[in-house]
């Protein structure tokens, strides 16, 4: 201890309390307080300025879930750059790697002569709660005219904190644009500084670079929310190995199957974007044939799934796109057994192409698309 | 609990204030229990453990001298009893493999998960304190604690827990027993200190650090041009040091705040001008430990067998006893041993030259401009950190690169931004040599002072705004 320090305060201060501050010089901490209200302002209205974002992905909102944030800032920088957003796709990892929005688009201009945008907003994990959320946010922020759920059952048997690491129903951002007030989340609606300052976090660190800086050389539909798994990873003809962490962990929530209330509100809330004027298809998702196995009941616990989507789109009048009217995919189409792969995606985007273009002709949609930019 | 982290700041806010309501005795009790808590937070197994090693060398000591003499029988006792400790969690991953193997060549299949032992935090760091207090009361250089709180609390302290400084009983106890105050200097000194150590942390080593090309070193090394892998050693050696340097000023910092000096452990070591000066700047309580307990000792004690002349013996063990003890002390493993033997050598090399440069008349003895003895130096020290860093596989790679490898060429521009990094991080350590003291913020003028905290805040908030930032590398040891 300093010396000065022993003899200040012993005498003063020997029977009291230990903290022997006197009159403290707030100067320094002031003009510190000016500073960095100061470096904020800069960096707000440095990231308002379209010079500045344009070699940058697109902003950040706080998630917890990375692929959720990198989803959110795909769509934003589309939108930013003045990319029309027509219809979004909506699901769980089987639609992150099972729709490719550019051969959608160009299945429906062969039949339609019409171009549709739309963007793949898979997201793995995603149980239904949540999926009910995003839905509300991706109606309300970027006015498509399709919005298409692709579902499964792994979605209603999934708690909404089931996992850390891709929980999204506690995103701040996500419950202020449900409507739930959150200053965390109001700062990343409308702080171009706090939007942005993950950006300057993963470069600092070195990390997720090609999530910091637009990647020119990336394929277009990288842009349009697609994950290219080119490979095969299993081969699905063989009956799951249920003790390879592999293939249980993925699926885990199968192994213990049950329908959970907060999930059907899900679907629910998803299907009730209809009443904002959006045309909602709701989609069974493809998965190989033997992956019946992974549910304790196998067909039954599917059936029950089925039953409970079937009865909320039918009561809300929304199209329940089911399996049975699928294409038949080769085993070479698929990336795992639940998991299509590029060119199972294809050829599953070409069916949903198709599909969207024969409503649009059919059933007399009222809407027209946007132009291309 | 990270140190950098928020929930360690709530912690240490808590028990600070509820420390300066208590009287002096109080706060002995009530450190002690917040040390505790801090220690059951990382596991309660490592809480028990020091809670039994502290009843040990409390009662251990109390019969370590008897009528004016040191029993030496329990000097041993004890000295063996944390040998046997540091050696059963410490070097655990380096036996255990063999063990298994041996196992296995006898037909007993037993998986390595199975016997994995956690090295409890902190425990390198209060099996040296255990020692040095048994030693000195062995000596009769200090008394037997009779304040069980006292010498709980001299080994518990959370500031000093997770790595050091290695405090001495002679003078952390006498501290405790006094009481303290924190006023204005006190007060400033600390955020200070807190602040460079988040700085040194958060900004500069966790930075250099994750731009380190670990990857690419351990694959290819022989892609590297000379001039890369000199850049490159260099980051490393100031990420190192900053990262140890940093961890050190925030602790000092903390426990400022409760009027408890720690001693310090760094003193600019880059700038260095003999390797003796490196070892009174660099991790300075763990150098002056090994040189009072091994150093010393080995010397007196060959000094006593072959003469006080300058014999090779007394030249030579002294300086590699004590080093392969202190990479021993870093890691059982080969990788250590190799950084202390190079350490050592270099140590006997210095010895050697001493001795040749003062039997020269005085005109013929070389002059060294002092900056090259430091340039010399820090190279050779940094030569030594490749072990230190990579595998002994790679480390060879490496210094054969350094030999046989192009002068020039670049295969990335990953070096930019870590040179970068390091123009910061030199001033950090100029401005505090040139003004001979730790606390050289101080003298700046209060707009400097406040720039330098308001950009340091910025980038400090940006860069754990989704972590605390990377665990110290010297918690590992």
């Amino acid at each position: 201890m300093p010396e000065e320090i022993k003899s200040t305060a012993s005498d003063e201060y020997g029977k009291g309390g230990s903290f022997a501050i006197q009159k403290l010089n707030w100067r320094v901490l002031r003009l510190t307080l000016i500073l960095l209200v100061g470096y904020i302002v800069l960096g707000e209205s440095l990231f308002r300025l379209d010079i500045v974002r344009a070699g940058l992905t697109g902003p950040r909102i706080g998630s917890r879930h990375r692929q959720f944030e990198i989803q959110v800032a795909r769509l934003e920088k589309l939108v930013d750059e003045g990319e029309p957003i027509d219809c979004i796709f909506l699901g769980n990892s089987m639609v992150w790697l099972g729709v490719n929005p550019l051969v959608v688009n160009q299945a429906f201009q062969e039949e339609t002569g019409q171009e549709i945008h739309c963007f793949n907003f898979g997201v793995s994990a995603l149980p239904a709660s949540s999926a009910g959320k995003i839905a509300t946010m991706l109606v309300k922020n970027y006015h498509p005219k399709v919005l298409i759920y692709g579902t499964f059952a792994r979605d209603y048997a999934i708690p909404a904190d089931a996992d850390d690491a891709y929980v999204v129903s506690d995103t701040p951002w996500l419950k202020y644009q449900n409507g739930k007030f959150t200053l965390e989340g109001w700062l990343y609606a409308h702080s171009r500084a706090v939007q942005y300052k993950g950006h300057l976090h993963d470069f600092l660190l070195n990390i997720y670079l090609e999530d910091v800086f637009v990647q020119p050389e990336a394929p277009r539909y990288i842009a349009y929310g697609l994950d290219p798994k080119y490979d095969i990873r299993l081969d699905v003809r063989t009956a799951p190995d249920f003790e390879s962490p592999d293939n249980r962990d993925p699926v885990k929530w199968l192994g213990h199957f049950e329908i959970r209330q907060e999930n059907l509100d899900g679907l629910r809330q998803v299907v009730q974007q209809s009443d904002n004027g959006v045309q909602v298809i709701v989609i069974e998702m493809p998965f190989y044939n033997n992956a019946y196995d992974f549910f304790p009941n196998g067909k039954q616990d599917y059936e029950s799934y089925f039953q409970q989507v079937d009865l909320i789109t039918a009561s809300n009048r929304t199209s329940f796109w089911q399996l049975d009217d699928q294409p038949s995919l080769s085993p070479e189409s698929w990336w795992d057994y639940f998991h299509l792969n590029l060119q199972g995606a294809d050829q599953f985007s070409q069916w949903l192409g198709s599909e969207l273009a024969d409503n649009y002709l059919q059933q007399g949609w009222e809407f027209s698309f946007s132009e291309s930019h | 609990m990270e140190i950098t982290s928020f929930h360690f700041l709530l912690f240490v806010l808590g028990v600070l204030i509820v420390y300066h309501l208590l009287p002096h005795r109080a706060q002995n009790y009530w450190l002690l229990i917040a040390s505790y808590a801090f220690y059951v937070f990382w596991s309660w197994k490592f809480a028990l453990l020091l809670l039994a090693a502290t009843i040990f060398h409390f009662e251990l000591a109390k019969r370590l001298r008897r009528d004016g003499k040191g029993r030496p029988i329990l000097l041993w006792l004890g000295v063996g009893a944390n040998v046997v400790l540091f050696v059963i969690f410490k070097a655990s991953s380096f036996y255990l493999s063999r063990l298994v193997a041996l196992l296995g060549q006898m037909g007993i299949q037993v998986g390595l998960d199975g016997l994995r032992i956690v090295i409890p935090l902190g425990l390198s760091y209060y099996v040296l304190q255990n020692i040095s207090y048994l030693a000195d009361v062995y000596r009769g250089q200090i008394p037997a604690s009779t304040n069980w709180i006292d010498f709980a609390l001299y080994l518990a302290y959370f500031p000093k827990m997770v790595a050091g400084p290695i405090e001495r009983a002679r003078t952390f106890l006498p501290i405790l027993a006094r009481p303290r105050w924190v006023d204005n200097r006190a007060l400033s000194r600390s955020v200070i200190l807190i602040f460079v150590g988040l700085t040194r942390k958060l900004l500069i080593a966790d930075l250099m650090f994750a731009h380190f090309p670990w990857g690419a070193f351990a694959v290819e090394p022989e892609a590297f041009s000379k001039i890369e892998l000199i850049g490159w050693l260099g980051i490393y050696a100031f990420a190192l040091y900053n990262d140890f340097a940093g961890y050190t000023s925030i602790v000092r910092g903390v426990s400022g705040l409760f009027g408890i000096e720690l001693s310090p452990n760094f003193n600019t070591p880059y700038f260095a001008k003999n390797f003796t000066e490196f070892w009174n700047r660099w991790h300075i309580t763990l150098s002056h430990w090994l040189r009072d307990y091994i150093f010393f000792p080995v010397n007196r004690a060959l000094a006593r067998r072959f003469g006080t002349g300058n014999r090779w013996q007394t030249l030579v063990i002294p300086p590699m006893l004590t080093m392969l003890v202190s990479g021993f002390w870093h890691g059982p493993n080969w990788q250590m041993l190799l950084w202390g033997i190079l350490h050592g050598l270099y140590l006997v090399g210095e010895r050697l030259f001493m001795l040749r440069r003062q039997a020269r008349p005085e005109g013929q003895k070389v002059r060294w401009p002092s900056w090259g003895s430091t340039l010399i130096v820090f190279i050779l020290v940094v030569l030594a950190w490749v072990p230190f860093a990579v595998r002994i596989p790679t480390a060879l790679s490496l210094w054969n690169q350094l030999l046989i490898g192009n002068v020039f060429g670049f295969r990335d521009q990953g070096l930019v931004f870590p040179l970068m990094v390091l123009i910061p991080a030199i001033w950090l350590d100029l401005a505090q040599y040139n003004k001979a003291e730790e606390i050289f913020f101080l003298r700046q003028s209060q707009f400097a002072q406040a720039t330098i905290l308001a950009t340091a805040m910025i980038l400090i908030l940006v860069v754990t705004s989704s972590d605390a930032g990377q665990p110290f590398v010297y918690q590992g040891f």
